[in-house]
């Protein structure tokens, strides 16, 4: 038993860390009303400052401590509240990629002012003491579990007890009560933020001296602190840091256990799937404690010239302009390889198979309005299962396709059935767990990917064709693009669209109205599970030689963050995410602006919060604001004929659409 | 919950004629009984109207109706068939349409897809775009009726409350329902639009093949105009039963629920 | 020239969403006196409270409470000098439960003479007058009934001691017998000496309480004077439904 006590130890240490972070991101979500994606990031940013001031400039601790706490932490915490405030009422997954631009920024900055690899002192003395016989505790170690157990009690007396608590609560609540009966709101909320940006600070420093100040370090370790926060939030607090404790210990004990093979997989693995344990049991108390999204104010409410009006008629395809643009730039994409047939045209092909995985995150996430983490664990079935088929096992290419898109199936119904408990921010966050789960304990398997090694796919052959060169392949990747492109576009003006559209606008009412929410909700994540897995397939054939890191989970991030970016409600939408992730990869960018392209994405991102839609969107509303065209709305009159009077009764009252002011 | 709740004594029961039957329906959760063996029956053709105070039960009662709830106890009988374990979708199929307290609008659509959409859900196989004229016929209909062409392309969330409770009920009537539940459908309305509901709630329930209205509301004026009879409830119990003069007059009801108010 | 009415407004015009809600709107609350606010839907009677208190901005006009201009002030501000807004809907925080609800009413009373009248005592006349809240202090305040949430939200808005209140259609979702119940607790409030502004759509109710009453539609005044001139107007009956 006795052997057991030094990983107990070492758990309840780094159990203390991850509890700590977790308490943060609870703080953050209970006093603003975001889940902090960018909170390790901040917490890196901070430790990365407190090292430049005290380890660079040798500025004591004595000073260089307050100059952080109350002067760069501050700074921080109010930069993000002005960033967050015109976020009201916007959509989550809005506010999470807001949230995920903060971390590339933070992480870009830090990355172009510090070079890797810094460390940082401890702030307590590194020595040990003796615990018992066998036992060696760090004066540091016992520095921060005592720092952090204090800043637990403080914060749960803050929240729960103070007028300051009830006054962070009632502004996320409803901002516009809170003003109206004598809330200062934007000032609870800079002090809520401000508070969460030195928690995150402390965090900082106390966690980087033992897991390293790495840009990429500290967010793994905030991931890690998910599952806690999320008991957090149900529980309080206490239950945030406990449950880090609890994490660490298990972790630490597992890896005692553990020797090789699957079930140090699962110890890895283990974090998240207790993450998506936890919020699949208590889905019904998480509806309670909130969305994830920011609370509508009506200063924010937007003219409507600026919400996305879809507009279907019954039974008539009608050819707009957005399908006469699609079909001209599916022609000309047809021409590319004889303009330019150089290696360009290899980047063009890969942009074009990640636009059809983004297309299903716009039918998934901005159509139906289910928010998906993880695209990308089902394009790696899709890539690895067609690889082996058609690879080492010799199988006709479409037969293997078919076969990937099957093995996508039954991960989508699970996920789909996670979907029909959860919503919003935690939806996202267990398909997040869901990814990381298939990162840590499928794809990692030396008999699917060879370990880290990966596997080696041949490119296609059907047909009687092959696609072994290079402007074959890249006609391939249009093509499908194209079908799958095209069969969105004419789902989304039938009924199948409508009924997406009313799933994601009122559950309630829809199904009330005769929709069956499980089935459609299921179906869609199948749907988008294949169409990723197709992606997949298209993806390995175009590699030829296709690893883990290819699926992981921080794909599935950037995918998010480019189809929202792009327009998460538009095809056109996954075209944009097609070209931002291409665009870095060209040669011909220098390597300076490579650099610069996180920040410039990050900076995009923050633009969000001017226009929720995206950048199509943004851009056709300078187009219609440039060119002075504000249309009046249609008039929809009852068919010839008919006798019934057009207007309305007396108690009907009409308001005449006045066009807004051009500001 | 009172000891001197005096539970009424269910009308006799014709399983065949009525649209809608709930038998002893009771919902406890936490030791808190919302409901407490509530019977409840409409006939084909008629405006039941369901009233009394907050928090007696009555958006409780409709949740188990549609199957959004489930009752502890207690079953729920529609044109015949026992429809308590079916889901809410397949109740909203089978003809039970219902509006929300709080308006549940299709808020990014506009009114007439809100309309074209509504009955696309209820009529299966709508999926595959069959049905196109009898959709786009109904809907024409509903609009007519309720005099939504002018608001035909407004997005449904621009609304005010009136023209919304206005939509929601054409998307009930566009499900072709045989009875329709309406959950304080009155509430937010001025006089008039009030007054424009009840000739429209009259029309509506007028004809042969006319669905059946269950009403939850407390606009006294919108009720006694609209409502053949009137079931009382209070925490959770049925406390009367009658027509509409009978129930004005009521002590208990008085006492409870109406007051002295001139308003009625 | 500011004068000594609880409330002033002058040709206020106010436009949100693309649409214009107010051209040219006046109305004033002499101190200590219940004005009806009265009209058919999209009148903009709830347009106007919301300016009052700060919410939106007025393109024009000017607003001054007790001799002090508020149109340009934020709402915080106009919320601590006692003019408080119940508004149409959600006039309360879901999350919080019954109690901190009540007590987010002292933040109405911050630095004013009067003391907060939150705590204990607060609490107390809170619940006397509306028992059914004192049954469900610690429930969250999102799963009350939608008539318990008028019922809350008017508890602490008189908790608050407002000077001016405004209650934007108290008696929407609520049984009868509490509707008589709320005027009854308005009639008291009004006797204490608060000047009151009421948005109504029980039309004999409102004129049997109020000293003047408005009559707004599409955004402008259309009629103003006492209740029994009111009760007889044909132009009033008109807005009004023939309720009058």
């Amino acid at each position: 038993m006795s052997a057991y006590w030094p990983f107990i130890v070492i758990g309840i240490f780094t159990g203390g860390l991850y509890g700590l972070a977790a308490m943060g991101m609870v703080l953050t979500y209970k006093t603003v009303g975001v889940f902090n994606f960018a909170y390790g990031a901040i917490a890196m940013f901070c430790a990365f400052t407190y090292w430049q001031l005290h380890d660079q400039w040798g500025i004591s601790a004595w000073a260089a401590m307050p100059i952080l706490f109350l002067i760069v932490a501050p700074v921080i915490g109010v930069i993000l509240e002005a960033l967050f405030r015109p976020l009201s009422g916007a959509a989550v997954e809005v506010v999470i990629v807001v949230s995920l631009g903060v971390l590339a920024a933070l992480s870009a900055a830090a990355g172009l002012i510090w070079s890797q690899d810094e460390h940082l002192q401890a702030i307590f003395p590194i020595s040990t003491f003796r615990l018992g016989s066998t036992l060696h505790v760090g004066y540091d170690q016992l520095g921060t579990l005592l720092i952090s157990l204090s800043m637990a009690a403080v914060l749960w007396g803050l929240l729960r007890h103070t007028r300051f608590g009830t006054q962070t609560r009632a502004v996320v609540d409803n901002p516009d009560l809170s003003d109206m009966i004598g809330v200062h709101g934007d000032n609870v909320r800079r002090v809520a933020w401000i508070l969460s940006s030195v928690f995150a600070a402390l965090v900082g420093i106390l966690i980087s001296p033992s897991q390293g100040l790495d840009v990429n370090q500290l967010v793994l370790v905030v991931i890690y602190a998910f599952a806690p926060a999320v008991l957090g939030i149900l529980f309080g607090l206490p239950a945030a840091y406990l449950g880090g404790l609890g994490l660490g210990i298990a972790v630490s004990l597992m890896s005692k256990w553990s020797n090789s093979g699957t079930v140090s997989n699962l110890e890895a693995a283990l974090p998240y799937l207790l993450l998506f344990i936890l919020l699949v049991v208590f889905a019904k108390r998480l509806k309670a404690a909130g969305s994830g999204a920011v609370a509508q104010r009506l200063s924010a409410l937007r003219s409507s010239e600026t919400v996305q009006r879809l507009r279907w008629s019954v039974g008539s395809f009608r050819i707009d302009r957005g399908l006469a643009a699609g079909l001209g730039g599916f022609v000309l994409a047809l021409l590319v390889p004889l303009a330019f047939p150089g290696p360009n045209l290899d980047f063009l092909t890969q942009g074009f198979i990640y636009a059809v995985i983004a297309l299903t995150l716009v039918v998934l996430t901005g159509w139906a309005g289910q928010i998906s983490l993880a695209q990308f664990a089902f394009v790696g079935v899709g890539a690895f299962t067609a690889g082996h088929l058609a690879g080492a096992h010799g199988q006709h290419f479409l037969f293997a396709v078919v076969m990937g898109m099957l093995f996508a199936a039954p991960l989508g119904i699970i996920v789909g059935l996670v979907s029909l408990r959860l919503s919003g921010l935690y939806l996202a966050l267990a398909t997040l767990a869901f990814a990381l789960v298939m990162d840590n304990v499928v794809f990692n398997r030396s008999d699917v990917s060879g370990g880290q090694t990966g596997i080696t796919v041949a490119r296609p052959h059907f047909f009687g064709m092959s696609f072994t060169g290079r402007a074959a392949m890249y006609e391939l990747a249009v093509v499908v693009f194209a079908l799958v492109a095209i069969v969105a576009y004419a789902l989304r003006q039938g009924p199948i669209g409508r009924r997406l559209h009313i799933v994601r606008d009122s559950p309630l009412a829809a199904s009330t109205l005769g929709v069956n929410l499980t089935v459609t909700k299921i179906v869609v994540f199948v749907v988008g599970a294949m169409v990723a897995a197709l992606g997949g397939s298209l993806y390995g054939a175009w590699q030829q030689a296709i690893t883990p890191q290819d699926f992981m989970w921080s794909a599935s991030l950037a995918l998010l963050l480019v189809v929202v970016l792009g327009g998460r409600s538009l095809i056109s939408g996954a075209v944009i995410a097609g070209v931002v992730y291409v665009i870095p990869l060209l040669p011909q960018i220098p390597t300076k602006i490579k650099e610069l392209i996180p920040l410039l994405v990050a900076l995009g991102v923050i633009g969000l919060a001017q226009e929720p839609e995206g950048t199509v969107a943004l851009a056709r509303r300078q187009t219609r604001y440039v060119l002075g065209v504000l249309r009046p709305l249609p008039r929809r009159t009852p068919p010839q004929g008919t006798g019934a009077e057009p207007g309305a009764p007396a108690g009907v009252s009409t308001r005449r659409v006045v066009p807004s002011h051009v500001r | 919950m009172s000891d001197s709740t005096v539970t009424m004594p269910a009308p006799p029961v014709r399983p065949d004629s009525a649209v809608l039957l709930a038998e002893e329906i009771s919902v406890h959760f936490g030791g808190l009984k919302a409901l407490d063996k509530v019977t409840l029956e409409v006939l084909p053709g008629r405006i039941v109207g369901l009233i009394g105070p907050n928090g007696a039960g009555k958006t409780t009662m409709f949740n188990v109706l549609t199957g959004l709830q489930d009752a502890s106890t207690g079953r729920v009988l529609f044109c015949g068939s026992d429809v308590s374990r079916w889901p809410a979708h397949r109740r909203g199929r089978a003809g039970m349409a219902r509006t929300f307290q709080r308006l549940a609008l299709f808020t990014r659509m506009t009114v007439h897809d809100n309309l074209v959409a509504s009955w696309e859900s209820s009529h299966g196989g709508g999926v595959l775009g069959r049905g196109r004229q009898q959709c786009r016929r109904k809907v024409k209909d509903v609009m007519d009726l309720l005099g939504l062409w002018p608001l035909a392309d407004r997005l449904a969330g621009e609304l005010s409350t009136g023209q919304g409770r206005m939509v929601e009920l054409g998307r009930a009537l566009c499900t072709d329902p045989r009875l329709l539940l309406l959950d304080e459908p009155g509430s937010g309305l001025d006089a008039k639009e009030t007054a424009t509901f009840s000739a429209i709630l009259r029309s509506v329930t007028s004809g042969d093949d006319a669905p059946a209205v269950l009403l939850v509301e407390h606009d006294m004026a919108l009720v006694m105009d609209v409502c053949a009879e009137l079931t009382v409830l209070d925490f959770g119990g049925v406390i009367a039963r009658g027509t509409c003069d009978e129930i004005r007059v009521n002590e208990l009801v008085r006492a409870a629920y109406l007051g002295d108010a001139s308003v009625i | 020239m500011s004068s000594d009415a609880a409330l002033d407004i002058r040709g206020l015009r106010v436009a949100y969403g693309g649409v214009r809600a107010l051209h040219d709107v006046s109305i004033t609350v002499p101190r200590g006196a219940v004005v009806a606010l009265l009209g058919p839907n999209g009148a903009g009677k709830s347009t106007t409270l919301r300016t009052v208190s700060g919410v939106m901005r007025a393109e024009e006009g000017t607003i001054t409470s007790f001799g002090r201009r508020i149109d340009r002030v934020p709402a915080y501000r106009i919320a601590r000098m006692g003019v408080v807004h119940v508004p149409e809907g959600r006039g309360i925080f879901p999350s919080l439960d019954v109690r901190e609800n009540l007590e987010m009413a002292a933040e109405g009373t911050t630095g004013r003479a009067k003391g907060p009248a939150s705590g204990r005592s607060g609490i107390d006349e809170a619940t006397e007058m509306f028992p059914v809240l004192g049954n469900r202090l610690r429930q969250t305040a999102g799963s009350l009934s939608g008539g318990e949430q008028q019922m809350l939200a008017l508890a602490r808005a008189i908790m608050a001691r407002p000077r001016l209140l405004m209650v934007d259609e108290i008696s929407m979702g609520l049984a009868p017998i509490v509707v008589g119940h709320l005027f009854e607790a308005l009639r008291q409030i009004a006797a204490t000496g608060a000047s009151l502004l009421l948005v109504e759509q029980y039309v004999e109710t409102a004129l049997q309480l109020a000293d003047y009453v408005y009559v707004m539609d599409k955004g402008v005044i259309v009629d103003v004077g006492e209740p029994n001139d009111m009760r007889s107007s044909n132009l009033a009956a008109a807005y009004l439904g023939g309720a009058a």
